[in-house]
């Protein structure tokens, strides 16, 4: 991430401020859902293909309070290569806003981006068709403008509607789910603050986790599956099966973007072809 | 991984090896190379271990400094892995070449030692708010024979095992800082509780089965692979990560029953190794004096 280096750091030895209010003495199990929703519920969804110009396929996409906006340029020749690749590559870059979340150093945010770009362009790469790009890459630009939880699900999702937006060959369309495991709960979608419970770092006796998986809808192929806490194996066969199930509701609401998106094009056509005669 | 070129014949030679049960070194799909395992065997370290299995050469030295716990975790330690891919290992790793691989392992380390039933970082707060141990675990790959993230995983789980840290005697608060004494004696000091502590095990997607302990020539030959990291606890197994790699993507069957050899590989490796260990310290004393071998002898 690019740092303001100008902007005032403070003095080295400070304590952040929020230490001292009650936002940090949250529980460390989880009662409620603080936003109301039943365990099994999706927070809602909001997407909008193309919505920047410079780019080839563009989407954005809410998921709640999680907000990401990615781009995909125009395959290019890839640049300073000793040898050549028959398929082509995918490059992602994800980039957290100054201001996406709170109370994490920059070093921390930008190890996360790495890490995260490395498991975008992971889950990415068995989705896209790359022996029709011999030789070219493809960049993906993805921009969290805001982290309440479930990030890399919504950028998979965003970057899977960008590539379709862009015209990108792919074998499928590619959604993505993450699960919070708190003791025998699973909560679909966590928040910013139940990751925070689930990843469990001060939980010494439940189980616990977060689980991301992303899938090709038609071909039933896993392309990344990644969990972090400490389950038993009975869950993770229970998981893996409910997240499956769950993804199949993204996939429902893609394909109505993808539809929405040629409909207004037919009428645009249209119009334009009835003002032409 | 390391990039050796295969053509095509080899590559179906090895497919069939995987398809029929007996790959080319005449393992069976469940089957482990050999391993050499050696600690304590870097004396400006903390802790060190050496494994090499069959052509894989890892190399950890553990040290210990003191910090200030985070003010999120007044009461933890930290603990911080680093590798570094040596250009010695394939010359792959010239320059930066080695990084992205780098990073990626030392994320999926940190990852399934992030639970704090995996490993308790409490254990290292030696005054909560004030003063901590913090390990720096430094992981050099010299050769790269396929299969880093098992070599890797076991060689920091014997590292840990070996690392002695200095016992405090006593700490006096002076004001607001804080005064620690440790132990003169360098036998006197504390070891790390090391069976929770979670491994690694690749399960490779060669054809349409997996195998354990791929070497370089399988991995590439296999378009996907999942890592799973297990630890045991109270003799129940439980995953801490599941971390896929590779360009290709598993069925959710495939996945499953990956994920279930991998465990089934983990219990056992897990209990090789705590044996291996144990018999280690057995046949030289905690402390006492032993011959190192190293390298090249």
């Amino acid at each position: 991430m690019s740092r303001n280096q100008r902007k005032i750091a403070g003095p080295v030895a400070s304590t952040p401020y929020i230490l001292f209010t009650d936002k940090l003495n949250k529980p460390a199990k989880l009662k409620k859902r603080r936003d109301g929703r039943k365990d099994d519920e999706q927070r809602q969804i909001y997407v909008k293909l193309g919505v920047t110009s410079q780019a080839k396929g563009s989407a954005y996409l809410e998921m709640g309070q999680t907000k990401v906006i990615v781009s995909v340029l125009d395959p290019r020749e890839i640049p300073k290569q000793n040898r050549k690749s028959l398929d082509g590559e995918i490059q992602c870059e994800l980039k957290y806003a100054p201001f996406a979340c709170q109370g994490k150093s920059s070093a921390e945010l930008g190890a996360n981006e790495k890490s995260l770009s490395i498991a975008l362009k992971k889950s990415l790469l068995p989705a896209v068709c790359r022996h029709e790009f011999t030789n070219f890459q493809i960049d993906i630009l993805i921009y969290v403008l805001q982290d309440d939880g479930s990030v890399l699900s919504a950028a998979i999702n965003c970057a899977g509607l960008a590539l379709i937006d862009g015209g990108i060959p792919m074998y499928d369309i590619i959604t993505s789910t993450t699960v919070g495991v708190q003791g025998d709960r699973i909560l679909l979608d966590p928040t910013a603050s139940e990751e925070d419970i689930c990843k469990g770092s001060s939980c010494f006796n439940a189980e616990h986790g977060i689980v991301v998986a992303a899938r090709l809808e038609s071909h039933a192929q896993t392309t990344e599956f990644y969990h972090i806490g400490y389950i038993l194996p009975e869950k993770f066969k229970k998981i893996s099966e409910y997240i499956f199930s769950k993804n199949e509701d993204i996939a429902k609401i893609v394909k109505q973007a993808l539809v929405q998106k040629v409909k207004e094009h037919v009428v645009k056509k249209g119009n334009k072809d009835e003002a032409s005669n | 991984m390391a990039n050796i070129l295969l053509s095509d014949a080899e590559k179906t030679f090895i497919l069939h090896g995987v398809e029929e049960d007996f790959r080319c070194d005449g393992r069976t799909r469940r089957d482990y190379r050999p391993m050499e395992l050696e600690t304590g065997i870097v004396s400006h370290a903390s802790g060190s271990a050496r494994l090499r299995l069959a052509n894989t050469d890892i190399l950890v030295g553990i040290k210990t400094e003191i910090d200030v716990p985070s003010p999120y975790n007044i009461d933890k330690g930290k603990i911080e892995f680093f590798i570094d891919c040596s250009a010695n290992a394939t010359p792959e790793f010239e320059g930066r070449g080695g990084e992205e691989l780098a990073q990626e392992i030392s994320d999926t380390l940190a990852k399934s030692y992030q639970s704090g039933q995996a490993f308790d970082l409490r254990k290292l707060c030696i005054l909560p708010g004030q003063q901590c141990w913090k390990l720096y675990v430094d992981i050099l790959i010299l050769e790269c024979g396929g299969n880093l993230f098992d070599a890797v995983s076991l060689a920091v789980k014997a590292a840990l095992f070996n690392t002695k840290i200095p016992r405090v005697t006593a700490a006096l608060m002076d004001g607001g800082n804080v005064d620690l004494s440790l132990s003169d004696d360098p036998y006197d000091c504390n070891r790390i509780e090391i069976n929770q502590i979670p491994i690694l095990v690749t399960v490779c997607k060669i054809g349409d089965s997996c195998v354990v302990d791929p070497s370089a020539e399988e991995e590439q030959c296999s378009a996907a692979s999942v890592v799973v990291g297990v630890s045991q606890r109270d003799n129940k197994s439980f995953l801490t990560n599941i971390h896929m790699c590779g360009v290709g993507s598993f069925h959710q069957e495939t996945l499953e029953s990956s994920v279930e050899l991998g465990l089934s590989a983990a219990e056992k490796l897990d209990e090789e190794l705590l044996i291996a260990l144990k018999l280690e310290e057995e046949r030289f004393g905690k402390y006492g004096k032993k011959e190192i071998f190293g390298f090249l002898r």
